[in-house]
C-alpha cells in the first residue's frame, strides 16, 4: 500500500529507519540488501488501538501488572510511562502477528472518572518501546464504573465536566502557574491531546459529543458499543472510535445495541475506526486479537482497504503518530511487515518484519516453548535447550 | 454384554420416545424405561437424561424438533467430520436423518433442494464447554440474583446441576446459532472440586431448560483443579488453600463414596461419585497445569473412573503421552494465555501438537463472543499448528469442532459427522469455514432449519433483547 492505494509490483527503497522510496519501476541501489515479496501483501505494522501491553505479563499475579492505581494523590497525574516492561513476552507474540505500534492506556487512576495518560509505543525488538507519553487523557463512564463515583454515570459526567471547565477558567484567568498541567488538561483543552472516554452507551456517546461542542476538545471513544447510532454527528465531529468488533453481543446493559456491523456502518458515515481486543485477548493476544476483529469486520460488510485502515492510518491519526506511521509512504518509518496471504485472515502469517527500518524477530516464547515439546525434538529431555534446533525454527515455517 | 445390549435397548427408547410431544403412548413408554432402569439400573440411568438412579427423571427433555423437512444439500464442499472432505457432493436429509453422502444424489420428489455450490457444509458445531445461560448476557458478574455460574457454599458440589441456572433467553444462544453451534455443554463453574452435573443442550429456542435438552444424553460431571478452587476457599481460610488441599479434597470424596458409608448412601454427591465410578458419568475436569492434570489421571485409576476430557488444559501439549494412555481427550482454546499463572505456558500450538501425536483434541468457548466464532477459533489453531510445522487439512480440523467434541459429551452416536442415520445437524457456510470472511449461512438441527442468514423469520431474538430501542435493529 502506498499512501491508501493498493499497488502491485511494487518496490520499496529503505534507508535507514526510513522509506526513502517506494512506487513501481523504481532501481534498487547498488548493495542494498533485496528482499524479495513477488507476490506477498506487503503493509505497515499494525497499530492496536487500546492495550495494556507492557502493562501486565500475568493478570491474577500483581507483581507484574502496573495499569492502574487505586490510591495516592498523583490523579489525573497518573500516566503508564514508567510500567512499561519492553521484555513483557506478550510484545514479542504481538509483534510475530504483526503489531508494530499500539496505544497503550491506564486502567484507572485515583480520580474518576478519569484513569490516567496513555502512551503511544512501537514494538522495538530490544531496549525501549515508549514514544509519547501523555499521548492521550482517558475517562471511563458507564453503568458498571460508576459506582467509584458513588453509583450514578450523571456524577461521572458532572466530575468530568467540572474539571474541564475549572481547568479552563484556571487557563484563561492565568491562575495556573505551573504549565504545562501534570493532569494534561491544558493539552487536552487546546486540542493537542484527546480525551478518551470509555463509553458503549448511546446517551453516554451522546455526552462525549456535547464536550466536543462545548470545550472544542479532541474526543476518541474506546468501545463505543452503540456508537453507530449515532454516526453521522460523530463524523461531523471527528471523533475517531476504538472498536472492539467482537462485541457484538450485549455484553452488559449499556450495550443493547451492540452488533457486529458496526464498523461498516460507523466507515461508511465517514469515521475513523481503529480497532480493540477485549478479554484476554486485549493485552495478551494484542496483535492477532486485532487482525480478527478487522476480518470479523469485514465478513459483516467493512470494507477491506477500510479494514486495513482501521489497523493502520486510523490508529495513528487518532493518537497523534501519523506524522511518521500508519502507510507506506516516502519519509515515513519503515515498518513494514511481508504476509503469506491475506493479512485478515488467521490462516496467513507475518513471514518477515521490519520496525523502523531493523529486521525483528517474529520469534515469541510461545514459538521456543512449542518447539520444546515438538514431535521434531522427541528424545531429548525438554529442560535442555538445543540452540542450534531453536534458531532453525527462526523462520517460520509453511 | 448383556448389559450393554440392555443400555443400547433403552436408549433406542429413549431416542424414539416422543417425550415432549403429543404421545398416545407415553404411559407405556415411561413404563418400559422405568422397566429398564429398575431392572438394570446401573445401565439404564446413565443413559436416560442423566437421572442417576431415579425412578422418574424430574427434568426430562420436552424438545421436540421443528418442522423437519426432508433437503437435499446440493454440490458443496462437504467437511463430514468423519475425516473425509467430499467436493461437489451432496448431503440428503431425510426425517431428521442424514441418509445420504455422494455426488450426483438424485433429486427425489417432495424434496427442497438447497444449491451449495460454492459452499461448504459441515455438521453442526459443539461446543463442549459453554456457560451460557448460567452466564446470561448482559453480564451482571457482581450482582448475585442473576449470576449463576457457581455455588461456592462446598468444595463438593456434585450434586450441583447446571441446568438449574441456564436462562434460556441468553442472547448468546442466538449468535451461537448464527455461527453455526447446534449442541452445546453447558458446565457449572470451577470454584469447586466438584462443580455438579452438566446438561448437554441442543441450540433450539425454548422457554424452559427442557424444552432445549437434549433427550436420552449421558449425564456428565464437572470437576475442577488448580487456581480456581484454591481462590474460591483458600482466601476465606477454607480448604482448599493449596494444590495440596485440591487433591487431598477430591480423594477424599472419592474414598468416601467407594467405602459406601451407610449415611452417605443418601447422600445424592456420593451416589453420583458412585455412578461416575461405575462410568455412568463422563468426568470433566478443568485444569491446566500438567503436573495437575498427571495427578487427576493418577487419581482415575486409583478410583476407577474414566476423565472423558481435560478442558483448557493449556500444558496438555507436555504431556501428550499422558493422554494417550488414558484414552481421555483435551479440550482447549486456540489461543488464551497468560491471564493467570497456571495458564503462563499456554502456547497456541497446543491442539495442533497434540492432534499430531494423535490426541483427541477439541476446541471450546468457555465465553459467549468465542462461542459464536467457534469456526475462527478454529482457523487460529490450525495456522498455529502450521506456523509450527504441522500441516493440518480442513476435513481432520473440523473434527476439533464436531465429531471430538461429541465424543467429549458422549454422542459420538448420534452427532458429530455427516454419516448416514446420524441427527441432520449441518451447517451451511458461505465459503470454507477456516476463513475469517466465512459465515453461516443456514444452520439444520435434527433436520429442522433453525437459523437462515438471509431470512429474518429464522433469525431468533430472545426475549430480553425485544423491544429494546437501542436493539431495534435486530
Amino acid at each position: 500500500m502506498i499512501g491508501d492505494e493498493i499497488i502491485e509490483n511494487a518496490t520499496i527503497i529503505i534507508r535507514d529507519d526510513r522509506i526513502e522510496a517506494i512506487g513501481t519501476g523504481i532501481a534498487v541501489p547498488v548493495g542494498a540488501r533485496v528482499i524479495n515479496a513477488d507476490g506477498k501483501f506487503v503493509l505497515p505494522g499494525f497499530m492496536n488501538g487500546a492495550t495494556q501491553l507492557g502493562l501486565t505479563e500475568i493478570n491474577s499475579v500483581s507483581g507484574t501488572v502496573d495499569h492502574t492505581v487505586t490510591s495516592g494523590d498523583l490523579g489525573l497525574a497518573f500516566d503508564i510511562q514508567y510500567g512499561l516492561n519492553p521484555n513483557s513476552t506478550l510484545i514479542g507474540l504481538a509483534r510475530s502477528d504483526g503489531l508494530a505500534r499500539a496505544m497503550v492506556v491506564p486502567g484507572g487512576a485515583a480520580a474518576a472518572p478519569f484513569e490516567g495518560q496513555g502512551a503511544t509505543i512501537t514494538l522495538r525488538d530490544r531496549g525501549k518501546i515508549l514514544d509519547h507519553p501523555h499521548a492521550a487523557l482517558f475517562a471511563r463512564v458507564g453503568g458498571a464504573s460508576s459506582a467509584s463515583v458513588g453509583g450514578s454515570r450523571s456524577a461521572q459526567w458532572k466530575i468530568l465536566r467540572k474539571k474541564l471547565q475549572t481547568a479552563k477558567r484556571d487557563i484563561e484567568q492565568g491562575t495556573e502557574d505551573a504549565v504545562p498541567r501534570a493532569d494534561l488538561l491544558d493539552l487536552v483543552l487546546d486540542g493537542r491531546k484527546p480525551l478518551a472516554i470509555h463509553a458503549s452507551r448511546e446517551s453516554d456517546i451522546r455526552h462525549a459529543l456535547k464536550l466536543v461542542d462545548d470545550f472544542g476538545i479532541r474526543v476518541v471513544i474506546i468501545g463505543g458499543a452503540e456508537s453507530w447510532r449515532v454516526a453521522d454527528e460523530i463524523a461531523d465531529r471527528d471523533i475517531g472510535i476504538v472498536l472492539d468488533a467482537y462485541a457484538g453481543q450485549p455484553n452488559s446493559f449499556d450495550e443493547f445495541g451492540a452488533r457486529s456491523d458496526s464498523a461498516a456502518i460507523l466507515v461508511a458515515a465517514g469515521v475513523k475506526v481503529a480497532f480493540m481486543a477485549t478479554s484476554i485477548h486485549y493485552s495478551h493476544d494484542a496483535g492477532s486479537g486485532i487482525r480478527d476483529a478487522a476480518g470479523f469486520s469485514v465478513a459483516f460488510g467493512l470494507p477491506w482497504s477500510e479494514a486495513v485502515r482501521s489497523l493502520t492510518t486510523y490508529p495513528a491519526e487518532m493518537w497523534g503518530v501519523s506524522n511518521v506511521y500508519g502507510t507506506l509512504s516516502e519519509g515515513k518509518s519503515a515498518d513494514i511487515t511481508i504476509w503469506s496471504g491475506d493479512p485478515l485472515e488467521p490462516l496467513s502469517m507475518p513471514e518477515f518484519m521490519l520496525i523502523e527500518g531493523k529486521e525483528v524477530s517474529l520469534t515469541s516464547r510461545q514459538d521456543i516453548l512449542t518447539h520444546r515439546y515438538a514431535p521434531a525434538n522427541d528424545g531429548f529431555r525438554p529442560a535442555y535447550l538445543r540452540r542450534d534446533a531453536l534458531d532453525a525454527n527462526d523462520e517460520p515455517k509453511h | 454384554m448383556k448389559k450393554h445390549l440392555m443400555a443400547q435397548r433403552c436408549t433406542q427408547i429413549g431416542n424414539t420416545a416422543p417425550l415432549g410431544g403429543k404421545p398416545n403412548t407415553i404411559s407405556s413408554v415411561r413404563d418400559v424405561i422405568l422397566w429398564c432402569c429398575i431392572v438394570l439400573l446401573a445401565a439404564c440411568t446413565g443413559e436416560r437424561g442423566g437421572s442417576l438412579g431415579e425412578d422418574v427423571d424430574p427434568y426430562a427433555s420436552t424438545y421436540v424438533p421443528s418442522n423437519q423437512i426432508d433437503t437435499l444439500f446440493a454440490n458443496g464442499t462437504i467437511l463430514d467430520g468423519a475425516g473425509n472432505r467430499f467436493d461437489g457432493a451432496d448431503v440428503r436429509v431425510r426425517d431428521g436423518k442424514v441418509v445420504a453422502i455422494g455426488n450426483g444424489l438424485e433429486r427425489s420428489e417432495g424434496t427442497t433442494v438447497i444449491d451449495a455450490t460454492g459452499r461448504w457444509i459441515t455438521p453442526g458445531i459443539i461446543d463442549p464447554h459453554s456457560h451460557l445461560g448460567n452466564a446470561a448476557l448482559p453480564f451482571v458478574p457482581d450482582e448475585l440474583p442473576v449470576w449463576d455460574v457457581n455455588e461456592i457454599t462446598d468444595p463438593n458440589g456434585a450434586d450441583m446441576r447446571a441446568e438449574h441456572g441456564v436462562r434460556v433467553q441468553d442472547p448468546a444462544f442466538a449468535r451461537a446459532l448464527a455461527g453455526g453451534v447446534t449442541t452445546l455443554q453447558i458446565l457449572p463453574g470451577s470454584a469447586n472440586l466438584f462443580g455438579g452435573r452438566t446438561v448437554i443442550l441442543k441450540n433450539v429456542t425454548g422457554v424452559t431448560v427442557q424444552d432445549l435438552k437434549f433427550p436420552s444424553a449421558p449425564a456428565g460431571m464437572k470437576m475442577a483443579c488448580g487456581e480456581n478452587p484454591k481462590f474460591s476457599y483458600g482466601e476465606d481460610g477454607k480448604a482448599p488453600a493449596s494444590r495440596m488441599g485440591v487433591v487431598e479434597g477430591m480423594r477424599r470424596a472419592w474414598a468416601r463414596a467407594r467405602a459406601d458409608i451407610r449415611e452417605d448412601q443418601t447422600d445424592e454427591r456420593y451416589k453420583i461419585l458412585r455412578a461416575a465410578m461405575n462410568g455412568e458419568i463422563h468426568v470433566h475436569i478443568h485444569c491446566y497445569r500438567a503436573e495437575d492434570i498427571a495427578y487427576l489421571f493418577g487419581m482415575a485409576r486409583e478410583f476407577g473412573f474414566k476423565i472423558a476430557a481435560i478442558h483448557h488444559a493449556s500444558e496438555a501439549y507436555k504431556i501428550r503421552d499422558t493422554f494417550l494412555t488414558a484414552d481421555s481427550c483435551a479440550v482447549v482454546w486456540s489461543d488464551w494465555w497468560g491471564y493467570k499463572l497456571e495458564a503462563y505456558d499456554g502456547i497456541r500450538a497446543n491442539a495442533a501438537l497434540l492432534h499430531s501425536s494423535g490426541v483427541c483434541v477439541t476446541l471450546h468457548s468457555d465465553s459467549p463472543s468465542l462461542g459464536q466464532r467457534m469456526n475462527v477459533e478454529l482457523a487460529k489453531a490450525v495456522a498455529a499448528g502450521h506456523r509450527a510445522g504441522i500441516d493440518i487439512r480442513p476435513e481432520e480440523a473440523i473434527r476439533w469442532i464436531t465429531f471430538n467434541a461429541a465424543r467429549v459429551i458422549g454422542l459420538e452416536d448420534r452427532i458429530g459427522s455427516l454419516e448416514p442415520g446420524k441427527n441432520a445437524d449441518i451447517v451451511l457456510w458461505s465459503g470454507n469455514p477456516l476463513s475469517i470472511y466465512s459465515r453461516a449461512d443456514l444452520v439444520m438441527i435434527d433436520g429442522a432449519m433453525v437459523y437462515d442468514r438471509f431470512d429474518p423469520a429464522l433469525q431468533p431474538i430472545s426475549d430480553i433483547e425485544l423491544g429494546q430501542p437501542a436493539s431495534e435493529h435486530i
